[in-house]
């Protein structure tokens, strides 16, 4: 299967285009390179691509505005690359509807995690059930924002996350009321960060009850099923 | 002299000083007339010779010197029921006054100058004593030459001002209230362009797109606009240039640096690959905080509500989670109003010092205050000498030895980023020496209420955006 996935980088700085394609094809992926806006919409006529790398500066039409337009007719799954490393510009491309986002110089290993949780993601959301990615996400009066990973409280309070805590509850917040195994939660939030040192889903959950339960010793929006693993109890609806 | 001068009241704005100014010339220039009339008013020997009182009592005098004995007594019958103030009075109820005492002294004065002819005849008298009458009052006395004479008070001469004691208060104040009240209208007209020339800098300082002031009201004003103007100009330009510098460094030196790291990674596993890795990533960090440095001072500020034992327990968790010892005791539920990702900044270099310097990083927070809040990075390490405690805060200062820190890692920027965000937050970052050894860095900040300081808005220019100032040019 993961033969036939397509990757499409739009990047005009050759070398860096040339390796990463390198790195993806060793990786099992079909690989397609286009320098500029205008190669890029003549290889997306041609073949059907799955995911696409997107630089955000380059020659002609920028990343912003290729994203911007792009979205406007498809949901082919995109990932922003930057060198500016600028909050702002993360901001921008994931409400613009980037699905992710990583900044230069990017590690292989990270740039391999992302590509597959943003396919996995897109392959769960043809199957739909779950809620609709980039929305705003609303449960028991929090409000939780996947696009800019921001979670606030009942009083618009920011409550802060770690990168994987904020994966996890937004798994668990986009699949409500079902019980998901730690095998399950685990293949849906190792995109972001694998490595040696992560925690295990049982901490994280114990973390993140910590910072939003109101009890955290008798929990209340995160069940523990016996056997089975955890499950998001409240009602969640797009905001 | 400069203490002094602010001291002064009056160096607090130029409306005040002006509207001084103003009702001071005003205060001057009618208590002038006003006394000027008083006075005038107060001089009978000016006056007497043209007063109505004077007049008619010369003709009377006249008259009744002329007049036969019938004629007389119901001429003095018809005065002394009048109001004109003139009295026929036997002479021997008169005695002389002593000269000198004003006002009839001067009043006579001034009839004897008008009046030679009448020199023989006149001299001030007062009343004997007895039953009626003020005793002490100066009268004029015209002889009749028969023992009885023509009497007059220049007490109640109708034409003099015998203004009430409350009369000058009160005109002053009618005078003054609305002189002042003009006044204040008036030197606040005049310093208008001034105040909307404070205020377009005042919303320049937080917007450098603030429209520019419009050229308008005095010549002195106008060249100040106009120069207000040139020079926002020109800072706008250099905040520009430098936003775009800060850009094209920034991706200039990551994008060569992107494909290092993929040349890196494409080599075969081993010490030579993962020493460029290393410098990769330690060279990315320096570039994104020299960044963060010269950009954090200048990017608009974006504060919200944040709970802050979770924005410390995370840092903390960030750090355990790659293996190195940080750990965050402290309450839950801190509110703070703040910037997020500055403060999240500022903690995590303080704890990224105390792990490379002191081997554990303890971080506290103390809220028994509750106009701030306290939060505390602990570590075990050597810390730092008395002497030396002032200058690591400077930018691109540190330690000689580096202690055991890999040589290529560390700009000495970590400290300085941390202050200038501590300090936009209107707090306080010290360092403290801990018992038995290591660090205590203390940063105390104001829970709400204090305004950001006000720091010019600076966008680094979106990537697009700079894009096409590089076609351009
Ligand atoms: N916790 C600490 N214990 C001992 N010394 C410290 C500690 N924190 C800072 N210092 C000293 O202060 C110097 C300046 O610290 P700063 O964080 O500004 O720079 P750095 O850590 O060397 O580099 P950078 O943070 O930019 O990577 C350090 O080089 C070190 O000598
Ligand atoms: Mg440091």
């Amino acid at each position: 299967m993961t033969a036939q996935t397509h990757i499409l980088i739009v990047e005009d700085d050759g070398e860096i285009a040339r390796g990463t394609a390198r790195f993806l094809n060793q990786s099992g992926y079909r690989v397609s390179i286009a320098p500029d806006a205008r190669t890029m919409d003549r290889l997306m006529k041609d073949a059907r691509i799955d995911l696409m790398l997107l630089d955000l500066m380059l020659p002609g039409e920028d990343g912003l505005s290729i994203c911007r337009r792009l979205r406007a007719s498809n949901r082919m799954p995109i990932i922003m690359l930057t060198a500016m490393g600028e909050e702002m510009d993360r901001v921008v491309g994931l409400e613009l509807g980037a699905d992710d986002y990583l900044a230069k110089p990017f590690s292989t290993r990270e740039l391999l995690a992302r590509i597959r949780a943003v396919l996995r993601r897109g392959a769960e959301n043809g199957g739909s059930e779950a809620m609709p990615r980039g929305h705003k996400l609303t449960f028991d009066g929090w409000i939780l924002d996947p696009a800019t990973r921001q979670l606030h409280n009942r009083d618009k309070v920011k409550v802060v996350m770690t990168g994987a805590e904020f994966d996890l509850l937004a798994a668990l917040c986009e699949r409500p009321r079902r019980v998901l195994t730690r095998d399950q939660l685990l293949d849906l939030t190792q995109g972001r960060a694998a490595g040696p040192f992560d925690r295990s889903i049982d901490t994280l959950i114990s973390r993140i009850r910590q910072k939003i339960e109101p009890d955290p010793k008798d929990p209340l929006y995160i069940q523990t099923v016996r056997l089975g693993g955890y499950m998001f109890t409240q009602e969640v609806k797009p905001l | 002299m400069t203490t002094m001068s602010r001291l002064s009241p009056f160096n607090h704005s130029i409306l005040l000083q002006v509207g001084t100014v103003l009702i001071i010339c005003q205060i001057l220039a009618h208590a002038g007339t006003f006394f000027f009339m008083v006075w005038r008013y107060e001089r009978p020997d000016l006056l007497s010779a043209t007063s109505v009182s004077t007049v008619q009592a010369i003709g009377f005098y006249e008259v009744l010197k002329r007049a036969d004995p019938t004629e007389r007594a119901s001429l003095e019958k018809a005065l002394s029921h009048s109001e004109i103030g003139l009295e026929v009075i036997k002479s021997d109820r008169l005695v002389v006054a002593p000269r000198g005492l004003l006002p009839g002294n001067a009043m006579l004065d001034g009839l004897e100058k008008a009046q030679p002819e009448l020199l023989h005849a006149m001299s001030l008298v007062r009343r004997q004593a007895g039953p009626g009458g003020t005793p002490n009052a100066d009268l004029i006395a015209l002889s009749l030459g028969d023992g009885t004479a023509l009497v007059f008070d220049p007490e109640r001469d109708s034409t003099r001002l015998n203004l009430p004691r409350f009369v000058v208060p009160l005109a002053f104040t009618m005078l003054f209230v609305p002189l002042a009240v003009l006044s204040l209208w008036g030197a606040r007209m005049l310093t208008a362009p001034l105040r909307r020339l404070a205020e377009a800098a005042d919303r320049f300082a937080i917007d450098l797109d603030a429209t520019p002031l419009a050229q308008q009201g005095p010549a002195e004003i106008r060249t100040l606009a106009h120069a207000f103007n040139a020079m926002k100009t020109r800072i706008r330009q250099l905040v520009e240039s430098r936003s775009r510098m800060l850009a094209a460094v920034s991706h200039d030196l990551r994008t060569p640096l992107t494909r290092l790291r993929l040349r890196a990674e494409a080599l075969a596993d081993g010490e030579d690959k993962e020493r460029t890795l290393r410098d990769v990533v330690a060279m990315d960090r320096m570039i994104g905080h020299a960044l963060s440095y010269l950009r954090d001072q200048a990017s608009p500020s974006a504060r919200e509500r944040v709970d802050l034992a979770t924005l410390l327990e995370s840092i903390c968790d960030d750090f355990a989670d790659t293996g190195r010892p940080a750990s965050y005791h402290g309450p839950r539920n801190v509110v703070l109003d703040c910037e997020p990702d500055l403060m999240t900044r500022a903690i995590s270099n303080l704890v990224d010092n105390a792990l490379k310097f002191g081997h554990v990083a303890k971080v506290s927070l103390d809220t028994r205050s509750s106009a701030e809040v306290v939060i505390r990075v602990e570590d075990e390490g050597p810390g730092i000498p008395d002497e030396a405690k002032f200058m690591v805060f400077e930018p691109f200062s540190r330690g000689d030895e580096a202690r055991g820190a890999p040589e290529t890692e560390g700009f000495g920027l970590g400290l300085a980023i941390a202050r200038q965000i501590v300090e936009r937050h209107g707090g306080q970052i010290t360092l403290h020496d801990r018992q038995p050894n290591g660090l205590c860095v203390q940063v105390v900040l104001p829970v709400r209420g204090r305004p950001p300081v006000r720091m010019p808005a600076v966008q680094v220019p979106s990537a697009p955006a700079m894009r096409t100032e590089q076609a351009k040019s």
